[in-house]
């Protein structure tokens, strides 16, 4: 390495005396030799020498004053966390309380709404008509709908079988039923074309 | 003073202790010791005396605040250095936000630009108290990390062990980094102190 520029890595240590005892040697002789490195030696003493000396810069007067009032305000919010932590837990329970729970029911509702959203429509005609012979809500869960020649039969989920109509007109034989209504059973609702609501 | 006396006085340790068992006065006597202190290197740091000022009251509102986390294991001087140079470096990155955003409000016809100063010759031989101002705008334009050590060395003249400890890097970086620092300083200032 260019002894200048390795000179110039320890220059600090140099003029503080910090330099390891192996090294002065080296530098105390190649600065005898170096005028370029004599020279940055005794421009940096000076301006280490200078910022040194640069004028000192004091406290305001009133330094004390605020800083005693800032204490003191301080330990005045202090006294009052510490009141505060006596009390403060217990009394904010209930207002805790109140909070989770408004949660909670908020949280239900919105549940029912998105459940109600969710399930298939039928219009009001069906629902309030007087063959749907059974709960309204339960004329609200998902219809088979079939369109015969002159009639429309609704059907529920699980469509009738064969032998389930059988068993029915059995049924009917054996009371006063008519016809129509051994068809108008809870599982089946036939209805004449002319009756059907258009939606 | 007598030596007598001096060997009479309190350490910041010894302070601090008694100030940790609840006494007042050995407070005052700590803000007494520090406060022109930390505010000649906060002042350094930051440009601002004002500035200054206020970080060096939030110091000693922080070593009152947490005067039990303070444990003899450092020395005193370190801690209260270390808290003052926090505040100051966390100032400072305030600054710089507050200078980003004012900056970025303007329109560009209303940005304020530097022009350069073409009269200004640092070759002029100076008086006193242009030759500190101009010390004291390069110290300024150091980059925070050189600026600190060289503050911490030649203007509070600490040892390197305590600026190792303050600004919490090795020994031999902060001698590195004091060497640097002042070589800098050397290239910006040769022209003022050659005259």
């Amino acid at each position: 390495m260019d002894p200048c520029k390795r000179f110039r890595k320890f220059l600090s240590l140099y003029i503080e005396k910090e330099i390891p005892k192996e090294k002065e040697e080296e530098f105390r002789k190649h600065l005898d030799e170096c005028i370029s490195c004599q020279d940055d030696v005794s421009v940096q003493s000076k301006i280490m020498d200078s910022i040194h000396h640069l004028h000192s810069v004091k406290t305001s007067e009133d330094f004390d004053s605020i800083l005693r009032t800032r204490i003191r305000i301080e330990s005045g919010l202090d006294r009052r966390r510490l009141r505060g932590a006596t009390w403060g837990w217990p009394a904010r329970i209930p207002v805790y309380g109140m909070s989770l729970a408004l949660i909670v029911i908020a949280a239900l509702m919105v549940t029912q709404q998105f459940k109600k959203m969710n399930q298939p429509e039928v219009p009001d005609a069906f629902i309030n008509t007087e063959w749907y012979g059974g709960n309204p809500e339960q004329n609200r869960n998902p219809l088979n709908i079939r369109e015969d020649d002159n009639t429309i039969v609704l059907i529920e989920n699980e469509p009738a079988s064969e032998s389930r109509d059988s068993e029915r007109k059995a049924r009917a034989d054996s009371t006063d039923m008519t016809d129509e209504d051994s068809l108008n059973t809870p599982n089946r609702l036939v209805m004449p074309v002319n009756q059907v609501v258009t939606y | 003073m007598a030596a007598g006396e001096r060997s009479k006085r309190p350490t910041d340790e010894d302070l601090i202790e008694q100030f940790q068992n609840g006494d007042l006065y050995a407070f005052d006597l700590i803000v007494k010791r520090y406060k022109n202190q930390l505010l000649n290197f906060v002042y350094r740091f930051l440009g601002n005396v004002e500035e200054a000022e206020d970080i060096v009251q939030e110091t000693f509102l922080r070593v009152y605040r947490n005067r039990k986390a303070y444990q003899k294991v450092a020395k005193f001087s370190t801690w209260i250095y270390t808290i003052a140079g926090n505040l100051a470096k966390t100032e400072l990155r305030k600054r710089k936000r507050r200078k980003f955003f004012s900056i970025s409000d303007l329109g560009y016809d209303d940005k304020d630009y530097d022009i350069a100063d073409d009269e200004f010759n640092p070759e002029k031989t100076v008086d006193g108290n242009i030759k500190e101002e101009i010390i004291h705008k390069e110290i300024q334009s150091l980059s925070p990390k050189f600026r600190e050590v060289i503050i911490l060395r030649d203007v509070q003249e600490l040892s390197y062990e305590e600026i190792s400890n303050i600004v919490d890097i090795p020994l031999g970086t902060v001698k590195s980094r004091v060497n640097r620092g002042r070589l800098k300083l050397q290239e910006k200032l040769k022209h003022l102190v050659k005259t």
